[in-house]
């Protein structure tokens, strides 16, 4: 299958600097080499804790920050070095939702205005069929004719899902969905997914789902990242990473998460220590100081992605 | 006579669009040893019922209209705030979700642990004070402790603020810790540190423990037993494990129906179509009526319905049990 979107060796490193002459002293390496792929149709998944890169990493393919090296290649077009048109053509088809439903919606603009802006910046629609396409997303996200209410007469769920219609607007291809559900109360995460998941059924969107929390992730992904201080430790089918995992550290997340079931408390195995700064990422494997298998060329080699089994990838020569 | 017990707990707020009842009509109990999970949703009422147990809600919007809370056998909702200052960070301590707001970023991690000592002037002696310090922060496994008493908030990273926090809590030696969502902000890994840390220390120190959460996942981690709330009132309480195999009220089966595994597949999730009611327009009998998909008549009338025994340490408000 073709990737709408190809990632390939993207880096992120911010300068740090320090003194009056404001010389770089250092570098956060926020995302530090990833290739990833997107597909028609499926949902990709990045998983991993504070300072992993996930958030960076898709503000890059939302073309927010400029990637210090790597491509994006769109269609297998590069995306970096684009003319307007193709810009502007990548812009309508990769949309975002944002986390908080509360502080993404314009509060002072009604609902049709909201769902309509990315049209009225970035289409040739007229005045009456954008109003058209208005009434049509409001109609997929089940809440139709509501476009002249305003923001604060929702509950969040309803918002997320406004959120939803105005990235629905100019037909992307892909929707960035950056921790969709976790500002949302309990009972509506779960409607705004199976939402998420119908919706994506009807119109072949595919999605780049960002979340922390390891049953979201699960309940609505084909394909899965790993990330570790910037790179991907591991990746490959969703149920095949959570029932066989071969990265220490995504043993580690997925033992540390908590299950279901009072019983299985003793389940539970913490993971020792703190994540390190991307400040000072550790040489060689950047996971080896917390690593129950590390072993002396660990700290000195940076292992590679290899295939292991069925697209199954792992950053480790010891599994 | 169990630590805490709470009767019949009415907490109402006055505001211009009306009286919104928060807390209304809430009874349970906490023991030494016992670690009571309060789950509920925005809205349930369960972060007033923690601030109830401080006396701590916003005057003059804020009022607890009904009800007792017995600490030790005395009604402490009739202290004087006097009393209650004796009582606050020394018998019940809290902790709540956001460290940040809760250290104060101008002053050393040292000064704000050892601060409540000095306020219930526990220890005046300064090298003893020190000592105590350390021995908090070693208790919370912060490591290096007496390199970092001088270190300001802003020096930890967020998992070690949260311990900071639970020192502080502790160091009056409180019997009963109250825990609002202390792990929502924190990462999966260091959110199981930090729930070991408090399971091993509400062992060793058979504390009482009311901790309040939407986290299903973290109430069957911690938690011996569980309350449900629903629009101010308790609708299900129970053992833990009573709950979670054969939960009794439609609400507690739907949000545990709402909820994605970590560690199994889930083909399908359901969620509750509407909206928890307002709290200033209750509607009459049971707040939870209108979205229930097992109503019978009786849930719409009038009536609350009553406490249901289902064993013995299992109850639950629903005409369906009746």
């Amino acid at each position: 299958m073709d990737a709408i979107i190809s990632v390939q060796g993207i880096k992120k490193h911010f300068p740090v600097k320090a003194g009056i002459a404001r010389k770089t002293v250092g570098y956060v390496k926020a995302v530090d080499g990833v290739d990833l792929d997107i597909t028609d149709g499926k949902t990709y998944s990045l998983i991993g804790e504070s300072g992993c890169g996930k958030t960076t990493l898709a503000r890059m393919i939302l073309l927010l920050h400029k990637p210090t090296s790597g491509s994006i290649l769109f269609q297998g077009k590069n995306i970096l070095n684009a003319d307007k048109d193709l810009i502007k053509e990548y812009r309508r088809s990769v949309q975002t939702l944002f986390q908080d439903p509360f502080s993404s919606l314009q509060p002072k603009m009604q609902v049709g205005t909201i769902i309509a802006e990315p049209l009225l910046q970035n289409s040739n629609f007229s005045r009456e069929q954008i109003a058209e396409r208005v009434e049509e997303v409001l109609d997929t996200v089940r809440m139709p004719g509501r476009s002249k209410n305003y923001p604060h007469e929702f509950s969040g769920g309803e918002r997320q899902r406004i959120a939803l219609a105005r990235a629905l607007a100019p037909n992307p291809k892909i929707i960035i969905l950056d921790e969709p559900v976790s500002a949302l109360d309990v009972s509506v995460r779960a409607q705004i997914m199976n939402h998420l998941k119908k919706v994506q059924e009807k119109l072949g969107l595919s999605y780049l789902l960002i979340a922390h929390q390891l049953g979201t992730v699960r309940y609505m992904t084909d394909y899965v990242g790993v990330m570790y201080l910037g790179k991907i430790v591991e990746k490959g089918p969703c149920e095949e990473v959570f029932q066989n995992p071969l990265h220490p550290y995504t043993q580690a997340l997925l033992k540390a998460s908590l299950p279901f079931d009072p019983d299985s408390r003793d389940r539970v195995v913490p993971l020792p220590g703190e994540i390190p700064s991307p400040l000072k990422v550790p040489p060689g494997c950047a996971f080896h100081q917390r690593c129950y298998r590390a072993k002396a060329c660990c700290s000195k080699q940076r292992p590679e992605l290899t295939e292991v089994a069925n697209d199954h990838w792992v950053a480790c020569p010891y599994i | 006579m169990a630590l805490l017990e709470v009767k019949d707990l009415k907490a109402y707020f006055q505001t211009t669009a009306g009286v919104v009842k928060a807390v209304n009509g809430v009874s349970f109990e906490v023991d030494k040893g016992k670690v009571l999970g309060l789950v509920g949703e925005s809205g349930s009422g369960k972060t007033t019922i923690g601030h109830c147990l401080m006396n701590l809600l916003p005057k003059p919007a804020g009022r607890i209209v009904h009800g007792q809370i017995l600490f030790d056998g005395v009604d402490i909702l009739q202290s004087s705030e006097k009393e209650w200052q004796k009582l606050r960070g020394k018998d019940i301590a809290m902790i709540v979700q956001d460290p940040m707001s809760s250290l104060d970023p101008l002053f050393t991690i040292g000064d704000q642990v050892v601060e409540p000592i000095k306020i219930h002037r526990l220890i005046n002696h300064k090298v003893s004070l020190q000592n105590r310090v350390v021995e908090l922060l070693e208790k919370v496994r912060i490591p290096a402790p007496r390199d970092r008493i001088k270190d300001y908030p802003h020096q930890f990273s967020g998992g070690m603020r949260q311990r900071v926090v639970g020192a502080i809590a502790l160091s009056c030696n409180p019997r009963l810790l109250i825990a609002d969502e202390p792990t929502t902000s924190l990462d999966v890994t260091i959110q199981a540190q930090y729930l070991a840390l408090l399971r091993d220390i509400q062992e060793s120190d058979d504390l009482a423990m009311l901790f309040i959460t939407h986290d299903l996942g973290v109430v069957a981690y911690l938690c011996t037993d569980v309350a449900v709330m629903y629009a101010g009132k308790i609708v299900e309480i129970g053992n833990v494990r009573d709950i979670y195999k054969n939960p009794a009220h439609p609400y507690t089966q739907a949000l545990i129906r709402s909820v994605p595994h970590n560690d199994a597949k889930v083909e399908k999730l359901y969620g509750i179509a509407g909206a928890p009611p307002s709290l200033i327009n209750l509607p009459a009998g049971c707040a939870f009526a209108p979205r229930c998909k097992q109503k019978i008549a009786q849930c719409e009338t009038a009536e609350l319905p009553p406490v249901t025994k289902i064993s013995c340490d299992h109850t639950v408000s629903c005409w369906r049990h009746v």
